[in-house]
């Protein structure tokens, strides 16, 4: 009797076990998948069309279907199928959190305990699980509105800025410094050349590429790394507004996970589960929201008692939703977010040097497109697309700008409008670009090589792109202290001309700040 | 006995390595000093006419004929070389060969005589080859360095010419610039300039003249700002004392002057046929100056008439009176 019960058991384990292996096999695959791209082959961007949250939130707000977004179909359809398959089997920030564990380590006859009881979190879990609705709800509401600002909370935008502004370069700057070092080396030589010869344009890129605010990214990542001390996959427990998405819509999920009969109540499924989704209190059923498929509790299971399955169980598990109340603070707080900001003068006026990527002409609509996700910065050539701090107003957070002295627009390159997931910086053609006016370029004739110390440099016009050349050497004349006439002389832009790609002022050689630079191009 | 043998050869080489690395570290200053000097030792550059060879002619001008691109460009570049004696008195066998083009920008394709022109280049490769060369790299830093030097090499099409014909197109790394002294410097006395155009056997000045507003016209001398670092910093108002102070640090073996195509106005980046002139001549002269001071009379002007060559010829670099000098003109 045992004996035949063992054949039956052991070898629906093992399929269990088969599948769990393949879950960390395609966690893996997918994150270094989602990594290469980004690396490479930043215009097949798989990840970002994958993703129904900024996919919905971006075409509400932008008032129109985005077809970029239509794989994200398959998203949808899969947890239809099976729940959060996403976040435990594809999500690239989820295998970070997962492989980020924090846990205690399985002790030897005992089952693995994911945090203590009486943790603050714990205590608080039923509450906490519902701020990834209420963010969820915000977002989409604020979307509404025309709003984009909480989109830097999406799991992808997160993992493609900071590896785009923060990681990569990291790996590059690091490589580039010990080779620099050993450089010092003159018998290093020949090794050294035959090194960067073999890597440069191959793994790492020619440029090294600087962000402002780098940091800035890198902390909030690794903050939300550390949550994970607070209980396991504490952001996609309880602050991924993706997740909430795709939370929500696991409810109506036609397989799941259910207990059946032959259960003895051993609590060892509901120990296993790193997101305390089994219910001790309900027969140690699952909260289908809560699952991400990571079947750890079918491989701990001594019984066997488990299974997924279409059938209707009489007497499911209803996990935590958002009260009616909570859903209508939800929509308040958006509201009132979205109002509080239509006040923020950085909106309106933005900074004199916000120049936008080519081809975005309007500051509100642009606000209302673009989804904060970095593509733009990491294609471009010249790092010169950088993540905005305030000069748009807070609801400018994270958004691209030209800054010229980081890199200008590159006069043979059109890739950001390419790659934008939403359009909000339009597809221009190459032709079409060396026209497009980004914003005008000014002397600061105080500052200016040329003009205040009679300087032979005019490296503004030297550069300039256009086949007729938007600055010119002017000379003026000055009376000095003694009543002196003197003539001097110096660089003057033709507005006409001038398309603002900011060559000039990137590469104007007086230091600190440029003395031509871009500004806005309506002032 | 194979443990203790590798366990020998670890130990023997860690001592060595460490033996290196100690000397290396310890005498940097006056290893940096004897490299200075074994470069200056090692320019294989004739400042006058005495080093000139007899029967060759000081300066050598091929021209297409007619009006138009009509004669191919290889042509006369090697009609040009062969005039002051051919490659081989130059170029011999087992150097390695470093060709410093003008690839200022990734703005425009060689027609708008931005760039020099890929096949004077390629030609120049080859002949290197020919002439026995160990290796011969093609390598400029453009405006804004080693990121946008690929797209720059290819949009000229000299990387496509180079590479057909043999050459290896270096992007210059920002990390081989090294700080060297320019001791007859008159306004500068050291500034970082590319290891290797230091250390190469021959180096083969290949610029374009164009239309510049900070010195007027660029050729070669000009061109020579493309192998030191921090080019914004170099501009003041002595610019041009500076570039003829770098004129005497980096001597080119050879200079061959691309006039297949020049930049008249809107230089030295450009972007309107209008503004370019064909021209089909290349010079080519071991003085630097002189075939600079040739250029200029294209636009109409004499060497003395751009500060840094005169000034490169005051200081004994080369001569800009080019009525001292035999020029051999040949019409293809």
């Amino acid at each position: 009797m045992i004996s035949k019960d063992q054949e039956t058991v052991f070898p629906g384990m093992d399929k269990w076990k088969i599948l769990k292996k393949s879950r960390a096999v395609v966690q893996w695959i997918s994150l270094f998948l989602f990594i290469f791209l980004l690396a490479y082959f930043p215009r097949f961007e798989l990840f970002m069309r994958l993703n129904p949250f900024t996919g919905l939130s971006a075409s509400i707000a932008g008032r129109s279907a985005l077809i970029y977004f239509l794989p994200a179909l398959f998203v949808l359809a899969a947890t239809f199928l099976f729940g959060r398959i996403w976040c435990g089997w594809i999500c690239p920030l989820g295998t970070v959190l997962d492989s980020a564990g924090f846990r205690k380590k399985k002790k030897p006859g005992r089952s693995r305990i994911t945090w203590e009881t009486s943790t603050p979190v714990k205590k608080h879990d039923r509450g906490l699980r519902k701020i990834k609705y209420l963010l969820l709800v915000i977002v989409l509401v604020c979307a509404l509105f025309g709003n984009l600002s909480l989109i830097i909370l999406d799991p992808v935008t997160i993992m493609t800025r900071t590896f785009t502004v923060s990681i990569l370069p990291a790996v590059n700057h690091i490589v580039t410094e010990i080779e620099r070092y050993l450089y010092n080396f003159d018998f290093l030589h020949g090794a050294l050349d035959a090194l960067d010869s073999l890597i440069r344009g191959t793994i790492l890129p020619f440029n090294r590429s600087y962000f402002y605010q780098n940091i800035v990214v890198l902390l909030v990542f690794l903050g939300i790394i550390l949550l994970n001390l607070g209980a396991h996959r504490f952001w996609c427990r309880y602050l991924c507004p993706l997740g909430g998405l795709l939370a929500f819509i696991s409810r109506f999920s036609l397989f799941k996970r259910q207990v059946v009969p032959a259960c003895t109540q051993c609590a060892s499924c509901s120990h296993a589960c790193p997101m305390d989704a089994i219910r001790a209190d309900k027969q140690y059923k699952s909260e289908q929201e809560e699952c991400t498929l990571c079947l750890d509790c079918f491989t701990q299971c001594p019984e066997n008692s488990l299974a997924f399955s279409a059938r209707r169980e009489k007497d499911p598990v209803k996990g935590v939703r958002l009260s009616r109340k909570n859903f209508l603070v939800g929509i308040g707080a958006a509201a009132l977010g979205t109002g509080f900001l239509k006040g923020d003068i950085g909106g309106i006026k933005p900074d004199v040097v916000l120049i936008r990527p080519p081809g975005v002409t309007d500051e509100v609509n642009f606000l209302s497109q673009c989804i904060r996700c970095g593509q733009c910065m990491k294609v471009c050539p010249t790092s010169g697309l950088q993540p905005c701090l305030l000069e748009s107003g807070i609801s400018g957070f994270w958004t691209p700008r030209l800054t010229p002295r980081a890199g200008p627009c590159d006069y043979t390159c059109h890739l950001c409008g390419q790659v934008c997931p939403t359009r909000a910086i339009p597809e221009l053609t190459l032709s079409i670009k060396q026209q497009t006016r980004l914003g005008k370029a000014v002397v600061d004739t105080k500052r200016c090589l040329e003009w205040a110390e009679g300087a032979d440099c005019l490296i503004c016009r030297e550069f300039c792109p256009l086949p007729v050349k938007a600055v010119e050497r002017r000379e003026r004349i000055e009376i000095d202290e003694q009543g002196k006439i003197k003539i001097v002389h110096g660089p003057f832009v033709i507005a006409e001309r001038c398309i603002g790609c900011g060559i000039c002022e990137n590469l104007c050689p007086v230091e600190g700040d440029a003395a031509i630079r871009v500004m806005r191009k309506d002032i | 006995m194979d443990k203790i043998d590798r366990r020998k050869f670890l130990k023997r080489a860690f001592v060595l390595g460490a033996g290196t690395l100690f000397m290396s570290q310890g005498c940097t200053g006056k290893q940096q000093d004897s490299r200075i000097t074994d470069q200056e030792s090692a320019r294989n550059n004739a400042d006058s006419e005495e080093k000139q060879p007899a029967g060759d002619a000081y300066l050598g001008v091929a021209k297409g004929s007619g009006p138009g691109i009509t004669s191919d460009p290889s042509g006369i570049t090697r009609k040009a070389i062969d005039a002051i004696g051919g490659i081989s008195r130059f170029v011999k066998r087992g150097d390695d060969v470093i060709i410093k083009p003008n690839i200022c920008t990734d703005y425009y394709s060689y027609e708008y005589a931005a760039t020099t022109n890929p096949f004077v280049v390629g030609t120049i490769v080859s002949l290197c080859l020919e002439a026995g060369a160990k290796r011969v790299r093609v390598m400029d830093s453009t405006m804004r360095g080693s990121g946008s030097s690929e797209k720059a090499y290819k949009i000229s099409g000299i990387k496509d010419a180079v590479e057909k014909a043999g050459g290896i197109m270096e992007i210059m790394s920002p990390m081989k610039f090294r700080e060297a002294r320019i001791p007859e410097g008159s306004v500068i006395k050291s500034w970082p300039v590319y290891r290797d155009i230091l250390e190469a056997d021959v180096v083969i000045n290949v610029p374009i003249p164009k239309d510049h507003p900070a010195t007027e016209l660029t050729v070669g001398c000009k061109n020579l700002m493309g192998v030191i670092l921090n080019q914004g910093k170099f501009h003041d108002s002595v610019l041009s004392r500076r570039i003829a102070d770098l004129a005497s640090l980096v001597r080119p073996a050879l200079t061959v002057v691309d006039a297949v195509r020049i930049l008249i106005h809107n230089g030295p980046t450009g972007g309107s046929l209008s503004d370019v002139k064909i021209t089909n001549t290349v010079i080519a002269s071991h003085d630097m100056i002189a075939a600079d001071s040739y250029a200029t009379s294209l636009f109409s002007l004499t060497g003395n008439d751009i500060l840094h060559i005169k000034h490169a010829g005051e200081m004994g670099l080369g001569l800009t009176d080019l009525s001292r000098v035999s020029i051999k003109e040949i019409t293809v």
